[in-house]
């Protein structure tokens, strides 16, 4: 038999690959479905706000700053204390994320009602 | 080949495939991602679907799914395996037919499609096509797994060709 490796499966694999490439880009630009997500502020155990994710806006939340949601993301902007440790947590846009404001006891959530997402299967 | 000949070969292949997967399960034990194996027990296959016909490919494909449950024990693993070597024996054969392609080609598109067969059999099993986001990741491994695999399938059959059993093309 031919040992030789020919044009023709050089350009068979590398149509495998262009498959394999293709297919990876859904799954890059859909991570998240933000259509059924909102934001929760909660302060001292008591929801404060309740916001969709999905529709940009500008929340003041007394005493802590601006909330701010952007392309489906949530941070803080204009934070009150000297900390600024909310802010420097960045954007949260996951289920269960969490920005949490210790001094003004204030914790702001992503909350999901629609079907959570499996973390795995075993079997 | 005789078809006395042509039996007692496709029994041989069958007692190798099983050697051989059982020697991958030893071996792919110490791998860090689980589940992934690179498929010894294909050379089996490949080298029937060339030396044999494809009937014999398919039968041994069966037989060594149903055998290797018999040896390792795992039920849930049957559905995956058979689905798996129908399809790669299926795409095998097609693309063997192709003349401008070579064993290369076989032995990636042959393991690229036992992919494909796993996953769909997962995603039926599961009820749900989130499955298919695994694809890219065990996409890239099978062809990774075929063209090392191909190392191991040539030399085999380039023996049987020395041997003069039969004009391997």
């Amino acid at each position: 038999m031919n040992n030789a490796i020919k044009k023709a499966d050089i350009i068979f694999v590398g149509i495998l690959i262009i498959i394999i490439l293709i297919s990876t880009f859904p799954l890059l630009l859909n991570t998240s479905n933000s259509a059924d997500m909102r934001v929760s502020v909660i302060k001292n155990g008591t929801v404060l706000y309740d916001i969709p994710l999905n529709t940009d806006s500008e929340t003041k939340i007394e005493n802590v700053g601006t909330l701010v949601i952007k392309k489906g993301k949530a941070h803080l902007e204009d934070v009150c204390c000297n900390d600024k440790i909310c802010s420097k947590l960045g954007e949260i846009s996951q289920p269960c994320q969490t920005i949490i404001c210790l001094p003004n006891k204030t914790v702001i959530k992503i909350n999901s009602t629609g079907k959570a997402e499996l973390d795995g299967i075993s079997g | 080949m005789k078809n006395n000949n042509k039996f007692i070969t496709a029994a041989l292949l069958v007692a190798s495939a099983l050697i051989l997967s059982y020697i991958e399960s030893v071996v792919s034990s110490g791998i860090i991602i689980p589940g992934i194996k690179l498929g010894f027990s294909n050379i089996a296959v490949v080298v029937a679907l060339y030396v044999l016909n494809l009937k014999y490919a398919v039968t041994i494909g069966i037989l060594k799914s149903f055998t290797s449950l018999l040896l390792f024990g795992r039920l849930s693993s049957l559905a995956y395996s058979l689905a798996g070597t129908l399809f790669s024996v299926t795409a095998m054969f097609i693309l063997k037919k192709n003349k401008q392609l070579t064993l290369f080609s076989v032995s990636i598109g042959g393991s690229f499609f036992n992919i494909i067969g796993q996953l769909s059999v997962a995603s039926l099993m599961l009820g749900s096509t989130e499955t298919f986001k695994l694809f890219p990741l065990f996409g890239s491994l099978s062809v990774i797994s075929g063209a090392i695999m191909y190392i191991p399938e040539r030399s085999v059959l380039n023996i049987f060709t020395k041997r003069g059993n039969k004009h391997v093309e």
